[in-house]
C-alpha cells in the first residue's frame, strides 16, 4: 500500500541510514503523500501504480521520483525471476498480465557514494509537481526529481555540479524520462548562469509532450522552471552548509515560505486555513426567526441516516433504467444494437419513444418543451434516444456502455455548433421580453474622451457537480396511477410532464421530493425528463424503475452553464468616467429551451451594478446543436458581473489608472440606481452598497494591504501578488410559493411548502418562520414551538402550484407562505384561547391544541403567497476584497484572503446564510479559476470525470475568509426584513479573478524589464475564465525564466 | 484447486456479521453494502475514488502482533472479496439516532459544516480514521481533555481528498480543527456553542465532549478467529483467489497460461478508477 510505503519512507528512527539517505526516502515519502488521496493511496499499492506506468503509461509520480534514485525492481513470469533497474522496467514493451512485480528496492544515498569522499561533497535531491491541487488528488501536468552530487569549489568559489540523476515524467510522455544529455552536460562544471541557461536550453529539446497533450509549451515550460528553482539557489547566493545538508535550500530564496524552519524532520507545516472571522448580527424581533438555528437535519447527514432518493429501498421487482444518448450532433437514427459479441447481462427492455403512451416531452415549461427521447433526428451530442432497462443498475449502466446507435447522415442539413453559426443561420430562441436600453448610446460615445471598440471576450461552461447524480424511482400504482420519487427543484413540472408521458389525467401522478443531494439549477428542467423516463418504463412492464446516473454520464447529459460570446464597445473620460456601454452577446443555449429566456434578465441585473452612463445590449438566445444548459446558480449573474469588471479593468489599463479607483468613480448614486433600476432600487436608505464599499476597505485594510502587495512584489521575482475590492448588485425576483400548515393533536406541528430542500436550509428558515408564526398566539410554550415544527417532503398532490425552486428566493417565499398559513391558524385559535383564558390562568399550547380539537376547530391552513408586482424584484448589495499570490514558476495561483461583507438584510438564519455566502463564494472559485470545461468539436463534454474536472478542494479556497453579514435594518416591502443568499455571493468570485489579474500585469511589467519592451508590452491583460495555472503561466510568460537567464548574463 | 482455501466470506458492518457464498468477484464494498445491508451512508458520487463521498473505515487484524490496523478506502473500488476477515465501519457505525451520535457528527451540525449533506458521511469518516489514527499513537502527550492527540495541520487535511460542492469547506475545517490538541479555540469559526468573547473553558464545555481513550470500536472477536488463509469463492463464471504465497500465484498464473482462463492481478483495485474496464476477467 502507498501509505505504509510513506510510513517507512518518513521513519524518522530507521537504523543504519545516513543523513543523506533518510532525507532521499523522507523526501520520496513527503512526495508520495500527494499522490491521489488518503483513501486511496490505503489500498493502492507502489508495486500497482508502477505496474500501471509500465504497461499503460499511468502518468506515475511514484515511476518519476523513484527513477531519480536508481531504483531497482524484481520482476517474475512463471518460474523465472529478473532484477532489473527501473529505467530498464520502463523501457520494456508492455509486461503481460502473467508478470509479477515481485520487490523495489530504493538504495541508500550518501554523498560519497559516488564521489570519493570529500568534505565538501553534498548530496541534493528534491522533487518537484505542478498539479491544480496542491494536496494532491490530481495528476501533475509534469513532475521532478533531481538528485545531484555537488562540490563547493573555493577558488574559483562556486559549486560544481557531479553526478545528477534528471527524472521527468507525466507531462504527456509514454513514460518517465531521464535527461541523460542535460545530466552529461552539467557533470564537472562549475555553476553560473550562463551554465544552467545552456542545460536549460539542452533540457528544452529533451521534454517535449507528445501530440495530443493537452497544454504541451506550459508542460515543457515547468520542466524549464523547475530546474531552475532547483539549481538556481547554488548560484546567487551562499548556502548554508552547516549542517551536512541542504534542505530546502531553494525555498528562502524563491520566497517560498520563507517563514519556515529549514531543518529537516521538524518542518512543522504551517496550517492550510488561517484563522476566519464571521460577523454576523443577531434580530431577536422575530424570534426564533433570527437565530443562527442549526440546519434541520444536519446530524441525520453525518451519520448518514438521512434518506435521498438513492437510499429508499428498492420495491419488489424493482428495475434499473440507463440511457442511451446521442453521439452525434444532427443525424438520423436507424436503430440500436448492442455490440457484436457483447451480450450485457440481465436486460429487459429498451424503451424508445415508440414505448411512450402518451406525449413524448422531456420536459414542459412556459418557455417550450423538449423530447424526452429522439424520435427522428438527434439534436445535439448527449440527446437521449433511448432507456435501458435491467435487473440492477450496473447491469442497465454497462448495456447503455455497450449499445451502439447505427446512425444515418445522408441528405442531413450540418449542425450548427457554434454560436457563429446559429447567427448566420439565425436560429435562435425567443428571449423571455426585450429588455429596456438605457439613455442614448451615440449621445454617451460622443461626449466620451475614450473608446474602446469591439473587443471580446468568451465564456465557457460550468458543471454543477452537485454530490448526489440524477436520480428517480417511479413505482407503479392501481388505476393507472403512478408514484415517483424524485431528485428535483421543481417537482410540480415533473408531476405535469410524467402525465402528458403517460396519458393520463394530472391526478394519476404523485411527485415526491424530500431533499437533494445539491441541485445549482442542474436539477431544475434537467431533472424532468429522469423522472419522465422512469414512469414511462415503470408504465410500460408494470414493475417499478429507478435510475441513479453515473457521473460521467450525467455530465455528458445534464448540461451546464451557458457558454456566451460577448463584443463590448465602451466609452468614458479622461477621469474614469463612463459614459456608454454597448454590448453584444450570443449565448449558446443548446439543443432545447430549458429555462434559457429567463438569463437577459438575470444578465442586466448584475450588469447595472455600475453607473454606465448609457447602457444598450443584445442579447441573442442561440439555439444550437450543442448540449442544452440551464440555470445554473446565478444564471447569467456571474456571467455579466464579470463583463463589467472586464470592461473596468480595460478602462484602468487604457488610462494606466488604479483600477479600484474607476470602480469607485463609476458606482451607482441612489439616483442613476433609480435610473437603471426603477422601483427595486428602493429607499434611498435600502441602497447600502457605498457604505458596505468603504466598511470593507476597512475591515480588510484595502488600502495597507495595497501598499504591501507593491512592496511584496518589489521584493518578490518569481511571486507576486494581487489584491482586488469588487462590488456587486443583484436583482431577484419573488416567485409565487404556497404553503401548508397543520397542527396535530399532541401539539406538534407538521408543514409543507413549494421550496425544496437541496442544502441551502430553506426548511430550517421555515421551521423558524412557523414557530414565530404560531408563536404568536401568545400561550404558555409558545416560545419553544421550534422542535415541535416538522417540514415534509413535497407532495405535487398535497401541495399544488408548487413551482421551481431558484432564483435565492424560495425561502423567503415559502416563509412567508408558511406566515400567512400561521396567520390565519392564530385567528382561528385566538378566540378560543380568550375563552379558555377566562376560565383558567395559564394555558400551555398542548391544552390549547386539545381544546381547539375538541371544539373542531379547523387546524390546518394552507396557502399561496403572491408577490406584489411593484415590490416583487430587489436588489442585493455586496462587496469582496480578494488577494492572491501567483506563482510564476508553475502558474499555480494561491487565494491569501477574501474579506466580504454582504448585506441580508436581517437575516432569517444568519448560519444558513453566512453557509450560502461562503459555499456560493467557493463554487464561484470554481468557474473563475479551477473548472476546465472541453469539449469535442461536437460539444460532448470531455472533462466528465473526477480526474479532469477539478472543483475546489480544501487546499485551493482562500486561506483566510472573513465573512460579515451586514445587518442593513428594516426593509418594509420584504419577508420580515430578510434579504437572499444563495446565488449573489458566487458572483463576488470575480474578485479572485481581478487579482490575478492584476498580480500577472506585475509579472509581465517585469518580464518587460528583462526582455525590452518589444514583447508582452501591452499592459492590457485579458485573463481567460477559468484562470488555471497554464492560462497563469502563459501570461506571465512561459519563456520566463529564459527571458531572465538571459537579462542577468547581459547585465554580468 | 488448493484445499486449503476457503470457500466463504466473513467480515464485519458496524459491529455485525456477514457471510457470503456466492457472489461475483466484480461486486464492489459499495455495492454490496446499498443493496444487501441497511447502511446507505455509503453515497456513490464519482465512482472512481477521487471523492470521498463512499469511504469506509476499514479494519484488519494483525494476528502476528496482535494489533489492529484501521483506515479508511473508497468502497467503490474495493472489491468486497477483498474484504475477508475484515471490520468495516461506516458513518452509522461512527454514530446514530438509535445509538447516540458520536461528537464528530455532533459538532459537524454544530458547526454548520453540512449543507445538502451528501458528502458528510464520508467527511465523517475521514475524520474519524484520523482521529482512531492519532489517538493510537502511543508517542505522542496525552491531550488535554476533551481534545484527541489529532493536530491542527493534521486535522485540516484529514478531508483533503473529500469533495463538498455547497459549504465551501471552511466550516468543516473548524469542525475537524476542534478536536485537535494544538487547536487555538479562538480560531475556531461561528457555530452553535458560544459566542465571540466566552472563555476556552466555557467553550470547550459547550463542546460535545470527546475523550480521546474511548473506545466506541472493538475490533470484532469473532473476526480475531478467521484465520488468513486463501480465498477462492466466485460466482458461476467468475471467480476469486487469494493466493498466500508465491507459489500458490504461480500456479494460478499457469492456469492462465495453458489457456481457457483470464486472469487479472488486484490489489487495492484503485487502478478501476482511472481505466473504467469493462472487461470481465475470468478469474
Amino acid at each position: 500500500m502507498i501509505s505504509k510505503a510513506i510510513e517507512a519512507l518518513k521513519e524518522e528512527n530507521q537504523g543504519g541510514f545516513s543523513k543523506e539517505a533518510k532525507l532521499v526516502f523522507k523526501k520520496i515519502g513527503d512526495h508520495m503523500d500527494k499522490i491521489a488521496s488518503k483513501f486511496i493511496r490505503n489500498s493502492g499499492s507502489v508495486g500497482g501504480n508502477l505496474m500501471m506506468a509500465q504497461r499503460k503509461h499511468f502518468p506515475s509520480d511514484i515511476a518519476t521520483i523513484l527513477l531519480s534514485v536508481d531504483t531497482i525492481l524484481e520482476i517474475m513470469t512463471g518460474e523465472r525471476r529478473l532484477k532489473l533497474t527501473l529505467e530498464e522496467f520502463l523501457g520494456r514493451p508492455p509486461l503481460d498480465s502473467k508478470t509479477v512485480l515481485l520487490s523495489i528496492k530504493i538504495p541508500c544515498w550518501e554523498s560519497s557514494r559516488v564521489v570519493s569522499s570529500d568534505a565538501c561533497n553534498k548530496l541534493l535531491f528534491e522533487t518537484y509537481r505542478a498539479a491544480p491541487r496542491p494536496l494532491g488528488n490530481a495528476l501533475p501536468y509534469l513532475n521532478v526529481a533531481f538528485l545531484a552530487q555537488v562540490s563547493l569549489c573555493k577558488n574559483p568559489t562556486g559549486f560544481m555540479l557531479k553526478n545528477c540523476r534528471f527524472a521527468f515524467g507525466a507531462y504527456g510522455t509514454k513514460r518517465s524520462i531521464r535527461v541523460k544529455e542535460v545530466e552529461e552536460f552539467l557533470y564537472g562544471k562549475l555553476l553560473s548562469f550562463g551554465v544552467l541557461y545552456d542545460a536549460i536550453k539542452l533540457l528544452e529539446t529533451l521534454v517535449i509532450p507528445e501530440d495530443g497533450t493537452s497544454s504541451p509549451a506550459y508542460r515543457s515550460s515547468l520542466a524549464v522552471g523547475f530546474l531552475f528553482e532547483f539549481l538556481s539557489p547554488l548560484i546567487d547566493s551562499p548556502i548554508d552548509f552547516s549542517d551536512g545538508l541542504v534542505n530546502r535550500y531553494n525555498r528562502t530564496l524563491l520566497s517560498k515560505n520563507s517563514n519556515q524552519q529549514h531543518d529537516l524532520g521538524q518542518i512543522e507545516f504551517p496550517t492550510l486555513l488561517s484563522s476566519s472571522r464571521q460577523v454576523i448580527q443577531l434580530n431577536k424581533e422575530y424570534h426564533p426567526v433570527g437565530e443562527p438555528t442549526i440546519k434541520t437535519g444536519a446530524i441525520l447527514q453525518a451519520s448518514g441516516e438521512a434518506v435521498y432518493i438513492d437510499d429508499i429501498p428498492s420495491p419488489k421487482d424493482c428495475l434499473y433504467g440507463a440511457f442511451i444518448y446521442s453521439l452525434e450532433p444532427r443525424a438520423r437514427v436507424k436503430g440500436i444494437k448492442f455490440n457484436p459479441g457483447s451480450s450485457p447481462k440481465g436486460v429487459i427492455a429498451l424503451i424508445t419513444s415508440k414505448d411512450i403512451p402518451g406525449l413524448n416531452l422531456g420536459s414542459k415549461t412556459v418557455f417550450g418543451t423538449e423530447l424526452l427521447y429522439a424520435d427522428d433526428l438527434t439534436e445535439g451530442v448527449g440527446q437521449r434516444i433511448a432507456f435501458v432497462v435491467a435487473d440492477t443498475q450496473k447491469n442497465a449502466n454497462i448495456a447503455a456502455d455497450l449499445a451502439v446507435v447505427d446512425y444515418d447522415k445522408e441528405n442531413i442539413e450540418p449542425p450548427i455548433l457554434s454560436v457563429e453559426e446559429a447567427v448566420e443561420r439565425s436560429s435562435f430562441y425567443a428571449p423571455l421580453f426585450y429588455p429596456e436600453q438605457f439613455g442614448d448610446f451615440s449621445k454617451g460615445m460622443a461626449e466620451a474622451d475614450h473608446r474602446i471598440l469591439n473587443s471580446q471576450i468568451k465564456l465557457g461552461s460550468q458543471y454543477y457537480f452537485y454530490m448526489e447524480t440524477q436520480t428517480a424511482l417511479a413505482v407503479p400504482d392501481e388505476d393507472n396511477c403512478m408514484e415517483v420519487y424524485s431528485s428535483i427543484q421543481c417537482p410540480e413540472f415533473a408531476h405535469d410532464t410524467i402525465a402528458r408521458c403517460l396519458g393520463v389525467p394530472a391526478h394519476n401522478v404523485r411527485v415526491k421530493t424530500r431533499r437533494l443531494g445539491g441541485g445549482f439549477g442542474g436539477k431544475a428542467v434537467k431533472s424532468i425528463a429522469v423522472a419522465s423516463a422512469c414512469a414511462v418504463a415503470a408504465y410500460k412492464l408494470n414493475r417499478p424503475v429507478r435510475i441513479y446516473m453515473d457521473r460521467k454520464t450525467d455530465m455528458i447529459m445534464s448540461g451546464g452553464r451557458h457558454p456566451m460570446k460577448i463584443t463590448y464597445n465602451v466609452g468614458f473620460k479622461s477621469t474614469g468616467k463612463i459614459t456608454a456601454l454597448k454590448l453584444d452577446i450570443l449565448i449558446d443555449s443548446g439543443m432545447f429551451v430549458d429555462v434559457s429566456p429567463i438569463l437577459s434578465d438575470h444578465m442586466l441585473g448584475s450588469l447595472k451594478k455600475y453607473d454606465w452612463g448609457a447602457l444598450s445590449f443584445d442579447i441573442k438566445l442561440c439555439k444550437t446543436n450543442l448540449p442544452s444548459r440551464a440555470a445554473m446558480r446565478a444564471p447569467g449573474d456571474v456571467q455579466t458581473s464579470y463583463i463589467a469588471e472586464v470592461v473596468i479593468e480595460h478602462i484602468a489599463s487604457t488610462l494606466s489608472m488604479d483600477v479600484d479607483s474607476i470602480r469607485n468613480i463609476n458606482l451607482h448614486t441612489h439616483n442613476s440606481l433609480n435610473l437603471f433600476f426603477a422601483s427595486a432600487a428602493g429607499e434611498p436608505l435600502e441602497y447600502t452598497l457605498p457604505s458596505i464599499w468603504d466598511k470593507l476597505a476597512s475591515t480588510s485594510s484595502f488600502y495597507h494591504r495595497t501598499e504591501m502587495v507593491k512592496e511584496f512584489n518589489r521584493c518578490h521575482k518569481w511571486k507576486k501578488r494581487g489584491i482586488s475590492r469588487v462590488p456587486i448588485v443583484h436583482e431577484v425576483k419573488m416567485r409565487s410559493t404556497p404553503g401548508k400548515v397543520s397542527i396535530l393533536r399532541d401539539g406538534s406541528i407538521v408543514v409543507e411548502v413549494g421550496g425544496i430542500e437541496m442544502g441551502q436550509g430553506l426548511w430550517t428558515k421555515v421551521k423558524q418562520m412557523t414557530a414565530y408564526g404560531l408563536g404568536l398566539v401568545k400561550c404558555g410554550g409558545t416560545q419553544d414551538l421550534l422542535e415541535k415544527v416538522r417540514v415534509i417532503e413535497a407532495d405535487t398532490l398535497s401541495v399544488i402550484q408548487g413551482g421551481m425552486t431558484a432564483g435565492s428566493t424560495t425561502s423567503e417565499s415559502s416563509c412567508e407562505a408558511v406566515r400567512l398559513c400561521c396567520k390565519v391558524l392564530v385567528e382561528r385559535l385566538v378566540p378560543l384561547k380568550q375563552r379558555l383564558m377566562e376560565q383558567i390562568r395559564s394555558l400551555e399550547w398542548e391544552t390549547l391544541i386539545l381544546e381547539a380539537y375538541r371544539n373542531s376547530v379547523n387546524l390546518s391552513a394552507s396557502s399561496l403567497y403572491v408577490p406584489n408586482f411593484s415590490t416583487m424584484h430587489y436588489l442585493n448589495y455586496a462587496a469582496a476584497v480578494s488577494e492572491v499570490e501567483v506563482n510564476l514558476i508553475t502558474g499555480e495561483t494561491t487565494i491569501l484572503q477574501t474579506d466580504i461583507i454582504y448585506d441580508c438584510g436581517e437575516s432569517l438564519n444568519p448560519a444558513v446564510d453566512l453557509g450560502q455566502i461562503e459555499g456560493a463564494y467557493v463554487q464561484g472559485i470554481g468557474f473563475f479559476m479551477l473548472e476546465e470545461y472541453n469539449t469535442n468539436s461536437d460539444g460532448l463534454v470531455i472533462t466528465n470525470n473526477t480526474w479532469t474536472y477539478k472543483i475546489p478542494t480544501v487546499d485551493t479556497i482562500p486561506k483566510q475568509f472573513n465573512v460579515e453579514i451586514f445587518n442593513s435594518g428594516n426593509h418594509k416591502n420584504r419577508v420580515l426584513s430578510s434579504k437572499a443568499s444563495g446565488e449573489p455571493p458566487l458572483t463576488l468570485a470575480v474578485s479572485v479573478h481581478c487579482a490575478t489579474r492584476a498580480a500577472i500585469r506585475e509579472a509581465r511589467r517585469q518580464l518587460v524589464s528583462w526582455s525590452g519592451p518589444n514583447e508582452a508590452s501591452s499592459t492590457l491583460v485579458q485573463l481567460e475564465v477559468p484562470a488555471t495555472m497554464h492560462v497563469v503561466k502563459e501570461l506571465c510568460g512561459l519563456d520566463s525564466v529564459q527571458k531572465f537567464l538571459q537579462w542577468t548574463t547581459a547585465k554580468n | 484447486m488448493d484445499t486449503t482455501t476457503k470457500q466463504r466470506l466473513v467480515f464485519a458492518v458496524n459491529g455485525q456479521r456477514f457471510e457470503v457464498y456466492s457472489i461475483d468477484p466484480s461486486t464492489t464494498l459499495l455495492e454490496f453494502l446499498r443493496s444487501q445491508t441497511p447502511f446507505k451512508s455509503v453515497k456513490l458520487s464519482c465512482g472512481e475514488g477521487g471523492c470521498g463521498a463512499c469511504i469506509v473505515l476499514l479494519s484488519k487484524y494483525d494476528h502476528v502482533h496482535n494489533k489492529v490496523e484501521d483506515f479508511t478506502v473508497s468502497s467503490c473500488l474495493t472489491f468486497l472479496c477483498s474484504i475477508n476477515g475484515c471490520s468495516i465501519i461506516t458513518a452509522e457505525g461512527i454514530g446514530n439516532t438509535k445509538d447516540g451520535f458520536h461528537p464528530i457528527q455532533q459538532r459537524f451540525s454544530g458547526f454548520h459544516a453540512s449543507q445538502c449533506g451528501f458528502c458528510t458521511p464520508g467527511m465523517c469518516v475521514s475524520l474519524y480514521a484520523s482521529l482512531v489514527n492519532a489517538d493510537k499513537m502511543n508517542n505522542r502527550a496525552e491531550p488535554s481533555p476533551g481534545f484527541s492527540k489529532l493536530t491542527v495541520s493534521e486535522a485540516e487535511k484529514s478531508i483533503a481528498g473529500n469533495l463538498c460542492q455547497c459549504t465551501g469547506y471552511r466550516p468543516i475545517v473548524d469542525a475537524c480543527k476542534s478536536f485537535a490538541t494544538d487547536v487555538d479555540m479562538e480560531d475556531l469559526g461561528f457555530n452553535s456553542y458560544w459566542r465571540k468573547g466566552e472563555s476556552n473553558e466555557v467553550k470547550l464545555s459547550r463542546l460535545p465532549p470527546y475523550n480521546c481513550n474511548y473506545v466506541t470500536r472493538v475490533f470484532p472477536e469473532f473476526l480475531k478467529k478467521e484465520t488468513a488463509v486463501g480465498l477462492n469463492l466466485g460466482s458461476e463464471r467468475y471467480h476469486w483467489y487469494s493466493p498466500v504465497s508465491l507459489k500458490e500465484l504461480q500456479g494460478l498464473l499457469q492456469m492462465e497460461a495453458n489457456g481457457g482462463t483470464s486472469m487479472k492481478i488486484i490489489v487495492g483495485n484503485t487502478g478501476m478508477g482511472y481505466y473504467k474496464e469493462l472487461v470481465h476477467y475470468d478469474k
